[in-house]
């Protein structure tokens, strides 16, 4: 089962100057092959199908808890391409051609098939599916796997900070280079303890590191990249604590666990689109939708 | 040439017919398309060179040069 927490992971800048073609790129961290739908729908079914649960429970507690994180990342993206995607349309009578500048932008589908806001594909407009779902049910193989994948996750983020300076951009993929190198490490100390093999030599890779992203600098500073969090107050998850221990070899601190969630930041509100019909409730409907909302409560 | 000092006044590049105009438009809700993007917002001021669009809470300050077409927006 899920809760949900209406908090995003960080306090996401919202500056009020947009750029289309950025949100566009983001969309390959949300929707990509590497990007934070995958981790989220990977992670999430090997631990559906997780055969040895008792036998095995610190694999298994890894595997869900860092679930319940990438539903988080998932969200950040989502709400960073929303918060990229304005400045490009004005609020007009249709025949005036208030979303003329769309045509010329990456990803026209934003304008189309959303409200620009998010979609579920990647920066190409193709769309994420479940064939990036790896789930062999072997341990080791599985672990492996998800290694490579938050490996290949964090070459796709240190690609699109290169391509954008949009501060909300920079601020998510800062956030999000430093978790990813906590997940990176669990993976590796996660097979260190299966297999006995200490593949965690081999980081970074890339071979740069995450201080070099202005953006990842500070998070590395406050520690965000020695922390696992439960997601969880009941204690289903403790056996994290097993796995996620001693000291981060990248900066020599102490590995720490913590129980339940960060503290996080509010929701972003979006404006309303008149161009787009979004969300298309004009004055008079929200009179009528009040009257039938607030009767026979 | 004279040998006395003479002041140079700064001459600069205007649409003199624009800029007239867009002092009309001073305080009013616009729609400004440049050669990047479209601005909505509140005019609030114009000079020669560039004007002072309000969107949200941030003032963007265009160049009058790059300006394509200015309408009046929907507040």
């Amino acid at each position: 089962m899920f809760k949900r927490v209406n908090k995003l992971l960080i306090e996401l800048p919202t500056p009020e100057y947009g750029d289309a073609n950025a949100a566009a790129a983001v969309q390959d961290l949300l929707g990509g092959k590497f990007g934070e739908m995958s981790t989220l729908n990977n992670y999430m079914y090997q631990s559906f199908n997780f055969r040895g649960k008792k036998k095995l429970k610190p694999f298994y507690d890894l595997v869900a808890s860092i679930t319940a994180e990438e539903f988080g990342h998932v969200e950040l993206v989502a709400n960073t391409i929303n918060l990229v995607q304005k400045g490009t349309t004005f609020t007009g009578d249709p025949d005036i051609t208030p979303m003329q500048n769309a045509t010329d932008k990456r990803n026209t589908n934003h304008f189309i098939a959303s409200a620009q806001t998010a979609l579920a594909s990647d920066s190409m407009g193709f769309p994420w599916n479940g064939t990036y779902v790896f789930t062999s049910g072997n341990l080791v193989l599985d672990l492996l796997h998800n290694y490579f994948l938050e490996i290949g996750a964090r070459t796709h983020k240190m690609r699109v900070y290169e391509m954008t300076d949009h501060p909300t951009a920079r601020e998510m993929i800062g956030y999000l280079l430093v978790r990813g190198g906590v997940h990176i490490l669990a993976y590796a100390k996660a097979l260190e303890i299966a297999t006995g093999v200490d593949v965690s030599k081999m980081l970074p890779i890339p071979n740069v590191d995450n201080n070099q992203f202005d953006h990842a600098r500070k998070y590395e500073e406050q520690g965000v990249g020695n922390v696992l969090f439960t997601w969880n107050n009941e204690g289903d998850y403790e056996g994290i604590r097993k796995i996620w221990k001693g000291t981060n070899p990248l900066n020599g601190e102490p590995l720490v666990v913590e129980e339940g969630t960060p503290e996080g930041a509010p929701i972003p509100d979006l404006d309303e689109l008149p161009e787009e019909f979004a969300p298309g409730i004009g004055p008079e409907e929200f009179q009528h939708i009040a009257k039938r909302l607030m009767e026979n409560i | 040439m004279d040998n006395t000092n003479e002041t140079i006044d700064m001459m600069t590049m205007i649409d003199p017919y624009l800029y007239e105009l867009m002092l009309q438009f001073v305080d009013d809700e616009v729609v400004i398309q440049t050669t990047r993007n479209s601005l909505q917002g509140m005019l609030m001021s114009v000079m020669p060179d560039h004007v002072v669009i309000q969107v949200g809470g941030t003032l963007f300050y265009v160049r009058i040069a790059e300006i394509i077409w200015i309408t009046k927006g929907t507040p």
